[in-house]
């Protein structure tokens, strides 16, 4: 499903060229589950933005569905986000001014699906992650992870090939987390594409594949 | 309709932003429709009039007076008038602001009385609510306007009734006129206004029949042209037959300038004496337009700095809102649907300030500001008003945030306030506007300060003015008895007072070019204004001083002719003499003063000094106690003249009126500017805010290692001083190449001083300091630990 030959990442400062990520080879199978660990500055979340067209590499291939994808024009880009990638932050990053429901039904607005099936489709989302009761609530009023699990509810209502979560469980406590974690094992189980930027070995263990980077490169790979 | 909800939600939620943002909105707004809606009004006047463009009016200057046009012309006008093809109408008719009439056995004063003919009501499209407008060419007949006849018969049919006019300007028993009809108000932006409409036939037909033959300017003349017909043509074709009529061969100024000026133009631009109603050529309509753009620029400019400012705050949640599917239209209609939702708020609370305020601002500005909501000029305006904010944030947000930056940028919060260009260079703008509106307040204060102080020439403190209009009695009597009152200075006399349009001779018996403008006065009246003679020839024996006093400008003149005075009178010796006509005989000069206003430079002038004629007619007072000399003067008054109303005024609050346009003109300045300054200190506040949120942990790190409260200040304070040096340095130069312009519109000019400009930078800076260090301190005092944490 992704292909990504020798990709390389660099900021140019004045006098030198610092490389966040250099000669990244990296494959990811339709159904995996992928857990990118490293240490602070290896490089992770580049690899997932740029994974997720929310950045561009400098140089290197990148094939998407088996389609290049170095040069993707804005509007392709958004048509990748609209129906193929689904996004999850650690900050949980919900929109303040909008309810729950509003939350969930936000990106089905963008696509431009109707309001009568966007019900439905929320409705589903609301009933699989058991917060029906919730759905009238503002983020402000609910607990880290229940703010997550709208956070992974937004992102797979449109039903995302690929979801792209960034640390998911790095503002949550243990227990909470392991909730999160079991919900996208879940996910991976049913078909979803899954891939994680985690420091926790933990929670590493949930994918069946797991990417170490270490000062942008690839150290090792290892599968479950 | 899920970006309106979402909006307001936001709207609500985040009171102090919105209402900042709205408020300074609608002050901007609310100034700019009071001043283009009055701007437009102004120049809609006379337009109503389906043949405006082709009507005009023409005058007729004498040589040598071309610095004070008369509205009113020749007889002769409208006599060639059938002469001259290309002239579709004309009409002549004559305007009386104040006549005495009588109704019954009550006798009153009336304002706006016109003798007219049967072409002014075609012209002007007289409307007739009862009756028919032809009557008006009978003899001795008027027609009434509705609020006349309501205030007069109530709900009488008033046709048949008779009206005794007893006085017009300038004749006395006109006769007993009947009311033929009713007519319409006189449409309200209209540059004349009629209450009663005479006919020129009967009472005054021999008075306008004999027009035609005389140099009396007592008429005025509207022409209305064919389709196409180029004015000056017409001009040229009149003065032909001026110069082959025998009336320009008889006594008076020989040559006379016409031309035509067109009625678009009258209310805007006339300053004509004896115009028919007070045009708003002074208030300087360009300088309401340029003020009120301005004021609105600043107020948008503020508005768009403030949303930038509040979308960098916000870049996480539109980058956020990319990532799951929006594209840049979304995103910019979602921005669009808030600003224009502050835009629409805020034209609404405008439009409810303005209504409320209307009678305040009138009365503030002396204007007269009235919103026409059937005029589609008031939708257009919100239109233009909601298009220009959405237009000019549209840009910004599209250039600004989504161009430029990519999605991550934007989520890993890479935008900053101080990096942004955008953000310094609207500020900058902003500041510079103010700062120029505030050296502009000061110049013009200074300026009307300073003509105010002009040495006049006279004593204008203390000094009543008495109309009298019953002139059958001799003032003489009066004069005396008020004389003998113990807080009554002296007395004189005069029949044209300061700023009232005096007469003119012309010099050529003189051997000089031109006219000179002349007052009849009497000796006293010297006196009483404390008008100081240089050269004084008068001999002291005698009872009556008779003769011409002349200003020092005319002798100069005078003496640069003819050398001393000897010859001159050599010289007027030699001159032939009409039967009625007698030698000037010179008696005293005195020093140059404006008699008129310090806009006009000083001309040649002079006293006729006399006892007789009309010369009573304003009777000048000098008191040494305002309420004991007034009771005394009206004590005597209702003596003497038993059953007349008295009418007085002030001599110096007189000349402070004619200064009325500039007094308004620094009342507005002063208003907009303190409107800038208000919106400005809005937006320097809320943008040293999100400054200090957004470099809340350098502040923190900064404490944590030691600084001081004082220390941090300065580092938050010092880029907004910088900002404002940039924008003194730009407004400098713009602003005093304005003011000086402006000042070239004065005879009497004051300096532009350097502390002008200095006081307008210094002001602004410490407004500046005082409204960033308030956000500032409160940066700087948080708990570092907290400030640290809250990143």
């Amino acid at each position: 499903m992704i292909q990504l030959k020798n990709i390389d990442k660099y900021y140019d400062a004045k006098f030198q060229r610092t490389f966040v990520l250099k000669g990244i080879n990296l494959e990811i199978e339709q159904s995996e589950f992928v857990s990118i660990m490293g240490p602070s500055g290896a490089g992770k979340s580049t690899l997932l933005n740029i994974i997720g067209f929310l950045d561009e590499p400098n140089e290197g291939e990148y094939l998407f569905l088996g389609k290049p994808a170095n040069k993707l024009k804005e509007k392709q880009k958004v048509q990748y986000h609209r129906s193929h990638i689904g996004f999850i932050f650690q900050a949980f990053h919900l929109i303040e001014e909008m309810t729950v429901y509003e939350n969930i039904e936000t990106p089905l607005v963008y696509r431009g699906v109707k309001s009568k099936e966007r019900k439905a489709m929320v409705a589903e989302m609301l009933d699989k992650f058991n917060i029906v009761a919730k759905k009238d609530l503002f983020p402000s009023q609910l607990s880290g992870g229940q703010q997550q699990l709208v956070g992974i509810a937004r992102a797979i209502v449109g039903s995302p090939k690929l979801l792209l979560a960034d640390e998911p469980t790095g503002n949550l406590h243990s227990e909470q987390g392991e909730m999160i974690m079991k919900l996208l094992k879940k996910l991976n189980d049913d078909g979803m594409t899954i891939v994680q930027v985690t420091h926790s070995e933990q929670n590493a263990q949930y994918g069946n594949r797991i990417v170490r980077l270490m000062d942008g490169y690839i150290n090792e790979e290892n599968t479950n | 309709m899920h970006n309106l909800k979402i909006t307001f939600r936001r709207l609500i939620k985040d009171k102090a932003f919105s209402f900042i943002n709205i408020f300074g909105l609608v002050i901007g707004i609310s100034s700019f429709l009071v001043l283009f809606i009055h701007v437009t009004n102004e120049k809609s006047f006379d337009k109503h009039f389906n043949a405006h463009k082709n009507i005009f009016r023409v005058t007729s200057v004498p040589e040598g007076r071309s610095n004070a046009n008369w509205a009113r012309s020749l007889g002769i006008i409208y006599e060639v008038s059938s002469k001259i093809p290309e002239v579709e109408m004309a009409t002549q008719f004559s305007n009386c602001e104040t006549g005495n009439i009588k109704i019954e056995e009550n006798s009153f004063q009336q304002k706006n009385i016109m003798a007219v003919d049967e072409a002014f009501c075609k012209m002007f499209e007289v409307e007739s609510l009862l009756g028919n407008l032809k009557e008006i060419n009978k003899p001795n007949t008027v027609f009434v306007s509705e609020d006349f006849a309501r205030l007069h018969f109530g709900n009488l049919n008033p046709i048949g009734q008779i009206i005794k006019i007893e006085a017009l300007q300038y004749v006395r028993n006109v006769g007993d006129y009947e009311i033929r009809g009713i007519i319409k108000i006189t449409h309200p932006k209209t540059h004349f206004k009629y209450e009663l409409l005479l006919s020129q036939k009967g009472g005054l037909q021999e008075r306008f029949e004999s027009l035609p033959g005389r140099k009396i300017q007592w008429t005025y003349n509207y022409f209305k042209l064919q389709n196409g017909v180029s004015p000056e043509l017409v001009a040229e074709k009149i003065k032909d037959f001026w110069d082959k009529s025998s009336t320009k061969q008889t006594r008076g100024p020989k040559e006379y300038d016409f031309s035509l000026f067109p009625i678009d133009d009258i209310h805007l631009k006339s300053d004509y004496r004896f115009e028919l109603r007070e045009s708003s050529s002074k208030i300087n309509i360009s300088l309401f337009v340029i003020v009120s753009v301005v004021i609105l620029m600043v107020s948008l400019l503020n508005f768009t700095n403030l949303n930038i400012a509040k979308l960098i705050k916000r870049s996480k949640e539109l980058g956020l809102k990319k990532s799951i599917g929006a594209n840049q239209t979304q995103i910019i209609r979602q921005v669009l649907t808030e600003v224009s939702i502050f835009c629409l708020l805020a034209i609404g609370f405008s439009l409810l300030l303005i209504q409320g305020a209307e009678s305040f601002i009138n009365q503030l500005f002396d204007i007269e500001f009235k919103i026409f909501y059937n005029e589609p000029v008031i939708y257009w305006s919100i239109l233009a008003i909601i298009g220009i904010c959405l237009l000019v944030t549209t840009l910004f947000v599209s250039v600004f945030l989504l161009g430029r930056n990519s999605t991550i940028d934007i989520l890993a919060k890479q935008n900053n306030f101080s990096g942004s260009y955008v953000l310094k260079t609207l500020l900058i703008g902003q500041v510079t506007i103010v700062i120029i509106l505030i050296t502009g307040t000061f110049l013009v204060n200074k300026q009307i300060d300073f003509i105010l102080n002009q040495p006049l020439g006279f004593d204008k403190e203390n000094v009543v003015v008495l109309y009298i209009k019953d002139l059958s009695k001799d003032a003489a009597v009066f004069h005396k008895e008020l004389e003998k009152q113990s807080h009554v200075v002296s007395v004189g006399m005069t029949a044209q007072h300061f700023g009232y349009p005096s007469q003119g001779f012309p010099l050529d018996g003189l051997g000089l070019d031109g006219t000179a403008e002349f007052v009849f006065a009497n000796y006293d009246y010297l006196k009483t204004m404390n008008i100081k003679l240089i050269k004084n020839w008068i001999k002291t024996e005698a009872e009556v001083v008779n003769g011409m006093v002349v200003n020092k400008h005319l002798y100069k003149r005078l003496m640069e002719k003819h050398g001393n005075m000897d010859a001159l009178r050599a010289y007027q010796e030699a001159q032939p003499l009409e039967p009625d006509q007698s030698r000037i005989n010179f008696i005293g000069v005195t020093e140059d003063f404006n008699y008129s206003s310090a806009h006009e430079s000083i001309g040649d002038f002079a006293f006729y000094l006399g006892e007789g004629g009309n010369r009573a007619r304003f009777t000048h007072v000098r008191i040494n106690d305002l309420h004991a000399g007034m009771d005394a003067i009206k004590r005597v008054w209702n003596d003497y003249y038993p059953n007349q109303e008295i009418d007085y005024f002030f001599i110096d609050e007189r000349i402070a009126q004619q200064y009325k346009a500039e007094t308004i003109l620094s009342r507005i300045l002063f208003v907009f500017s303190a409107i800038g300054i208000l919106i400005s200190i809005i937006g320097i506040s809320a943008l040293a805010l999100f400054i200090s949120q957004q470099r809340t942990k350098e502040i923190g790190v900064r404490k944590v290692n030691g600084a001081s409260v004082k220390e941090i200040l300065t580092v938050l304070n010092s880029s907004f001083v910088w900002w404002v040096s940039i924008s003194f340095i730009l407004a400098t130069p713009i602003s005093y190449l304005l003011l000086n312009r402006w000042l070239q519109n004065f005879a009497y000019k004051t300096t532009l001083s350097w502390w002008i400009f200095a006081l307008a930078g210094i002001i602004t800076l410490i407004i500046t300091l005082i409204t960033v260090s308030w956000q500032s301190w409160k940066a700087a005092t948080k708990n570092p630990v907290e400030a640290l944490r809250y990143e």
